[in-house]
């Protein structure tokens, strides 16, 4: 890639400063440190720019790791699991590890064997089904959100709130388009604002969306209005 | 105090999962990687109360480096990694949302895999610089560096103006 087309304002800056803009991201900052990056921020339109630009990255990793995040546990590791939660009642034994392989396919025969034989007794495929749909339903109402999202950046003016709500899911949406940008290559982009709430969990971000084509929008840039790991 | 790690497991399993696929770039082999590492701790005696996150996060990331490393791994592991990476070039059949977050997952495996790693902990997992030097037995001020390096290598990939636009 091109270094200088590629330059950004993180690049602007000292290695010293970018460290301490990592650092207060992280909340890896004491005492006084916090106060006087936020009053740097405030100062210096690149600090400030590079900041949003740190957080973004992790947002954005974040949501393509989502997949993994959310995908249904399979009935081999739901076997492993409910062995974790019985070893010290006795009732399974324990498979012993001396650094070869040969335990792993009997690892997993094993895990079979018992998901087959005391699985419904033990209440594992209860246990993880219910986890998966949960999961697979959380799944769907985001790729849900994602399309209206689309639907709101496409048509709605800057500063007016879109209501979503999913006719499937426990899943709504407030949806905002904030302004209008107009790129350089005359492509158009929008930021937003956006309050997910998924079974009861709300997310609050901003975003920086780009246009494709009608009602398709790709997402450049989302900042967590807080930082969550929630797990649901 | 089995229920309980068994708990904890259920309740760090999404993370766990998210870690692996973010290290490795392949969900089959992530999988892989969570459930060694599961059948790991079921083989490993004493109480892990209060570090089990650690432990589970920390094996996982062993786990793939010697999959990369020694032959003691086994053979599925790598034939998983190349096969995802087969997958990535023949090209997209997904939609624009999943097009976009394969790109990003492409970026993130660009990566060195030492800032990757750190990344993943510190940046998507929301570890402390020093869980997270205990984790990968590595000085602070190396964890420290590698996140802001891997961070500003991202943030300039990302900026860059992508070569597909569509009208």
């Amino acid at each position: 890639m091109n270094e200088e087309r590629d330059r950004t304002p993180c690049d602007a800056l000292s290695v010293e400063d970018g460290l301490r803009l990592n650092a207060y991201l992280d909340g890896e900052l004491d005492g006084d440190e916090p106060d006087r990056v936020e009053r740097w921020i405030r100062e210096d339109p690149e600090a400030a720019a590079c900041l949003e630009l740190l957080r973004g990255v992790d947002s954005r990793c974040r949501e393509a790791l989502d997949e993994a995040f959310h995908r249904p546990v399979d009935p081999g590791l739901g076997a492993t699991l409910e062995q974790i939660r019985q070893r010290q009642e006795g009732t399974v034994p324990v498979p012993d590890h001396r650094g070869g392989t040969w335990w792993r396919p009997l690892g997993a025969l094993a895990a079979g064997v018992l998901l087959l034989a005391v699985g419904y007794g033990l209440g594992v495929t209860t246990t993880t089904s219910r986890f998966d749909a949960r999961l697979a339903a959380a799944e769907a109402s985001r790729a849900e959100a994602r399309s209206a999202l689309a639907r709101a950046l496409e048509y709605t003016p800057s500063g007016t709130t879109v209501n979503w709500a999913s006719s499937r899911y426990n899943a709504s949406a407030e949806l905002q388009p904030v302004r209008t940008l107009k790129m350089g290559d005359d492509r158009y982009c929008r930021e937003y604002r956006e309050t997910l709430v998924i079974d009861g969990v709300r997310e609050e971000r901003r975003g920086l969306s780009c246009r494709l084509g009608r009602e398709r929008w790709q997402t450049r840039l989302i900042i967590p209005e807080k930082k969550g790991n929630e797990l649901f | 105090m089995s229920e309980s790690e068994y708990q904890t497991v259920v309740q760090l399993l999404p993370r766990l999962r998210r870690f692996a696929y973010g290290l490795c770039g392949s969900m089959e082999a992530a999988e892989d990687l969570v459930q060694e590492a599961c059948t790991r701790l079921l083989a490993s005696a004493g109480d892990k109360e209060g570090y089990l996150d650690r432990w589970l996060f920390r094996t996982i990331r062993n786990l793939h480096v010697d999959g990369l490393r020694s032959r003691q791994v086994s053979e599925r592991y790598r034939h998983r990694l190349v096969q995802a990476e087969n997958d990535q070039r023949v090209g997209s059949r997904h939609t624009e949302a999943s097009i976009e977050l394969d790109e990003v997952r492409a970026l993130m495996q660009q990566l060195p895999p030492e800032q990757r790693e750190v990344l993943l902990l510190i940046g998507v997992e929301g570890f402390s610089y020093r869980e997270c030097s205990r984790m990968l037995d590595l000085p602070i001020g190396t964890v420290t560096s590698r996140v802001a390096r891997a961070r500003r290598q991202l943030v300039r990939w990302m900026t860059s103006d992508p070569k597909d636009d569509e009208p």
